[in-house]
């Protein structure tokens, strides 16, 4: 066994997280898979990641056909270091094309997916990624062409990168969110009717790490972390554990200096959240996590509460030994330069369909913006349309700098790769280009950027 | 009354089957019933099926007054095939859907439903137009139709500061359910 994943099986021993593929089906349902790491090199991550069908259950009467990374669904989990290289032996067995995007991880733009800088890599063909992990976070891994459909049919996965000073705590858990959208016979539903196209398919069954009607085993006063991916094409998850304060470390690239407590976080498609919590309740009780109802738009605030897994008290009760993380290094804040590149979101109805657009346009009719290699450039999101964005933008963190011209707070400042613009709103962020290349920017609403809401940033 | 245990799809068919009016609030008193006036279980929504009976895309589950939702059901429809006509339903004719919402959006609406019956051929929208004095400028007549297991449809042909009142049948072959109940609303300008 190499070193690599003898680490590998280690820490996901700790965290109760894996097993490798060529073992059974682990005892926990919320296992992620881990990966045989090809390299006895510590510092390199090489592996074998194949695209192509395979079936799943959602306990529906049938199984379904899905499409997996490597035969599940989540993809298997990337555990990697700060520094590490990363080694993609990529093979797509899809009946079409496809790439492979790192969402939030900062590389050269040949690596990124888009297909603004690779070729879709057909049935049968094979590309190799490799790149180096500049940040410590959670990040995913998804397709980056007719993402609507392939990333519902199961197409994604989870890199989770540790820093040097990673937080303690008695447990620390991935929940990659999802939903899907079911037919009648069991198969995942491409049926993209007004809803779909304007709200961003959602499916009945919600999912967390590819279970339906999940319960996380945890031990009562355990100090958990939970580190949180919205993966879903469409749904927010606007998250509620009953009768516990949720303290939010971070997000997508980073942790708050000051983190703070909150009684409902939300997750859009896309972000994640680095989130601790202190599980309080005797053994034997169960606690559920709830989708609370959440306005983003088009009189969507109405829909009831979904309940997305439990919590399951099992085991003895830990002593609070632990304390929660209380602070953490200020986040550099990025100048602000003057100007900034104008970004204009917003939805329109062209004879019988809403087109989503950038600028009035539609990508690829979007004109790109073009940067200089290693300037700071701030973008002016306005989104006029009657719905929240999730905005993305590959390849570099940015910083929020003010919303409806209210400056962020520095406690709040934290860099981040997707981030919500709530309706009829303005935005301004900042980022630094640091990495040459064409660089996409779109809606994490999958059908929207799909429908046209994306556009490039050319670095030179 | 459906007996405990039975899905909320099953109680709304036995609702409909026993001839009880379609409500525009039974999915909120399902909603408080299931949930212990909380929350809908998961356990009850996750491995059915999204066709033929979402009515949560985009979080719009249910109605309520902002859609000017009537509490009664439409009148009954026939089994001509023809729009907007009176008559009883054939014997064996599909449940009717459950109108939920009519959004408001710039210049057009966005209808909702649910539709517990299980084998549409389509869905039949019909539309009226009144006037803010309560003149009929157009009386109900198809605005729309959509494949049987679509929940929703954006009404292009909406786009007049009028208030547009919805109706929908399902139908299978050349047999319509009766009518949905009925809903209002006005597009933005």
């Amino acid at each position: 066994m190499h070193a690599r994943l003898a680490a590998a099986l280690t820490v996901c021993a700790l965290s109760s997280c894996v097993s490798s593929p060529s073992t059974p089906a682990p005892a926990d349902p919320l296992a992620l898979r881990a990966v045989e790491d090809l390299s006895p090199d510590p510092g390199v991550l090489e592996l074998d990641l194949e695209a192509r069908e395979t079936e799943k259950s959602y306990g529906a009467a049938s199984p379904t056909r899905v499409w997996s990374y490597n035969g599940s669904v989540p993809g298997p989990l990337l555990d990697a270091k700060v520094g590490d290289r990363v080694v993609v032996h990529f093979k797509n067995s899809l009946p079409e094309p496809t790439t492979i995007h790192w969402h939030g991880i900062r590389l050269p733009a040949a690596m990124d997916g888009s297909l603004a800088m690779q070729d879709p890599i057909p049935p049968g063909g094979t590309f190799e990624y490799a790149f180096t992990l500049k940040d410590a976070g959670l990040f995913w891994f998804h397709p980056h062409m007719r993402s609507d459909i392939q990333v519902q049919k199961g197409l994604y996965g989870v890199i989770r990168v540790r820093g040097a000073d990673e937080p303690a705590a008695d447990v620390e858990r991935v929940l990659v969110l999802d939903d899907i959208r079911l037919a009648a016979d069991g198969t995942v539903s491409e049926t993209l009717d007004d809803t779909s196209k304007m709200m961003g398919r959602e499916g009945k069954t919600l999912l967390v790490n590819g279970v339906p009607n999940a319960r996380l085993l945890l031990a009562p006063g355990s100090l958990a972390r939970l580190r949180i991916v919205n993966v879903a094409n469409g749904r927010f998850f606007n998250l509620r554990l009953p009768g516990h304060k949720l303290r939010v470390l971070g997000t997508d690239g980073g942790h708050f200096a000051k983190p703070r407590d909150v009684d409902t976080l939300l997750v859009s498609p896309g972000e994640r959240y680095d989130v601790m919590v202190r599980v309080e309740g005797a053994a034997g009780s169960e606690i559920p996590l709830v989708n609370e109802a959440y306005d983003r738009g088009h009189e969507s605030g109405g829909a009831a509460p979904m309940e997305i897994m439990r919590v399951a008290l099992s085991g003895e009760a830990r002593p609070a030994v632990l304390p929660m993380a209380a602070s953490f290094p200020e986040t550099a804040r990025l100048a602000d330069p003057s100007g900034g590149l104008p970004v204009t979101l917003d939805e329109v109805l062209r004879g019988e369909d809403i087109v989503f657009t950038i600028n009035g346009k539609a990508f690829p009719d979007v004109p790109p913006f073009a940067v200089k290699l290693g300037e700071i450039k701030a973008i002016d999101i306005d989104n006029k349309s009657e719905m929240d964005h999730p905005f993305h933008l590959h390849g570099f963190f940015f910083q929020v700098v003010s919303r409806d011209g209210v400056a962020v707070a520095l406690d709040e400042l934290v860099d981040k790769d997707t981030v919500v613009v709530r309706a009829t709103s303005k935005m301004r962020i900042v980022a630094r280009f640091d990495e040459p290349g064409k660089w996409m920017y779109h809606c994490h609403i999958l059908e929207h950027g799909e429908a046209g809401m994306m556009g490039e940033i050319h670095v030179e | 009354m459906a007996e405990e245990g039975q899905s909320p799809r099953t109680e709304y068919a036995a609702h409909i089957a026993a001839g009880g009016a379609v409500h525009y609030d039974w999915g909120m008193r399902m909603t408080k019933r299931l949930g212990g006036a909380v929350f809908i279980s998961a356990a009850l929504l996750a491995c059915s099926s999204d066709d033929k009976t979402s009515s949560s895309s985009g979080g719009t589950s249910s109605s309520s007054g902002t859609s000017g939702t009537s509490g009664s059901a439409a009148s009954s429809g026939g089994a001509s095939g023809t729009s907007g006509t009176s008559g009883t339903p054939a014997a064996e004719a599909p449940l009717a859907p459950l109108l939920d919402q009519v959004a408001q959006m710039a210049k057009v609406l966005h209808v909702m439903w649910t539709n517990p019956a299980t084998k549409c051929d389509s869905i039949e929208g019909e539309r009226q137009a009144q006037m803010p004095d309560g003149t009929v400028m157009e009386k109900y007549k198809v605005a729309f139709t959509v494949a049987g297991d679509v929940d929703n449809k954006m009404d292009t042909g909406a786009t007049e500061q009028m208030k547009y009142t919805y109706r929908l049948r399902c139908k299978v072959k050349s047999t319509y359910s009766p009518y949905s109940n009925e809903s209002s609303e006005t597009p933005k300008p």
